[in-house]
């Protein structure tokens, strides 16, 4: 199996001072795909790498070495002025493509910073439509608010 | 109170060294092509993406409340598997428009969420790391070109190589600054 690192980057700043401050954690404000980066390796991108609207190419189940994916949020400055999580995955459109993204905490890298990660294995290629939804905390560990984003991946042959 | 422009450097480790190999250069970094990296820059101060060549604007500051570009670098993996830190940022001495970058490493409370309850606030946890930022204050407009030196080590900290990014044959990147 390999390991597609599917790395989103949010701009928290951004985020709060253009959709606001909420306590909505049942119903997250929708956030457009403005200023939010989600970028895979270069080999596996293929459009729009490092956009909101990522197109990639993914090995399928039954191939010689199927591909996981595995998403992790993290906020432009490393979360050293606040930090952004993952909460929730809804699969909107082709939930059969992919298995549903759980939650894993792996063992630290080298940097001593856990691990935090969603994991899902392609089943097959297709298009697939899902809600991010995901929390901002300030420095301070206060919730600033949760938000929900639309991406898309076309895992493709 | 300062204002601070963030800029996050994404790379590709896993392709980096398929690609060219480990090294020992250190103070000889190998240059890596445009596609095993790029800079992301706060939305406030120009966002989006550029391969390497920046733009950035942001107000001049005082000298009570300068203006600074804080330069960090991360993999993919969010330096899970491989890490990846800035092992030199320069910028060209000629440059008007921003000082000379330096080296800063200070410890913060990271906020780490629960696997089980992500959402729930009260299971918030803290854990101390080190924030590894280069930094530079923004003097005036203008352009300056500059270059990033990346070390890259594994998931116990053995170093892999040392490599530049944002370098090329048509010539170094630059950050112009509005």
């Amino acid at each position: 199996m390999s390991i597609i690192n599917i790395s989103v980057v949010v701009d928290a700043n951004y985020v709060v001072q253009h959709y606001g401050t909420n306590n909505a954690w049942q119903s997250p404000p929708a956030f457009y795909h403005e200023n939010i980066y989600l970028t895979v390796r270069g080999s596996a991108a293929v459009q729009q790498n490092a956009s909101g609207w990522l197109v990639m190419q993914a090995k399928e189940e039954g191939e010689t070495d199927v591909d996981i994916l595995r998403w992790r949020m993290q906020e432009i400055s490393l979360g050293a002025d606040s930090q952004c999580f993952i909460t929730k995955f809804n699969i909107q459109a082709g939930a059969s493509l992919i298995t549903a993204p759980k939650q894993r905490r792996l063992g630290s890298g080298a940097n001593s910073r856990p691990d935090c990660l969603w994991e899902s294995t392609v089943l097959t290629r297709g298009h697939v439509q899902y809600n991010l939804e995901f929390m901002v905390v300030n420095r301070q560990g206060h919730v600033q608010g949760y938000y929900t984003y639309d991406p898309a991946i076309e895992i493709s042959q | 109170m300062s204002e601070i422009v963030n800029v996050l450097a994404l790379v590709c480790a896993e392709d980096v060294l398929a690609k060219y190999g480990p090294n020992d250069g250190e103070g000889d970094p190998v240059v890596l092509g445009e596609d095993y990296g790029g800079l992301i820059v706060a939305a406030a101060y120009g966002g989006g993406q550029a391969r390497f060549d920046l733009a950035i604007t942001a107000p001049r500051g005082t000298s009570a409340a300068p203006t600074l570009v804080r330069w960090r670098a991360c993999t993919l993996s969010m330096d899970a598997a491989y890490q990846c830190e800035i092992e030199k940022l320069t910028i060209s001495a000629q440059a008007d428009c921003l000082q000379a970058a330096t080296s800063q490493n200070k410890s913060f409370d990271l906020c780490l969420a629960d696997v089980e309850a992500p959402q729930d606030p009260s299971k918030l946890t803290t854990e101390s790391v080190v924030d590894r930022y280069w930094e530079s204050q923004i003097k005036s407009a203008g352009t300056a070109s500059y270059l990033v030196d990346i070390k890259i080590t594994d998931h116990k900290g053995a170093v892999q190589g040392h490599y530049r990014i944002g370098s090329s044959a048509t010539g170094q990147p630059t950050i112009r600054i509005s």
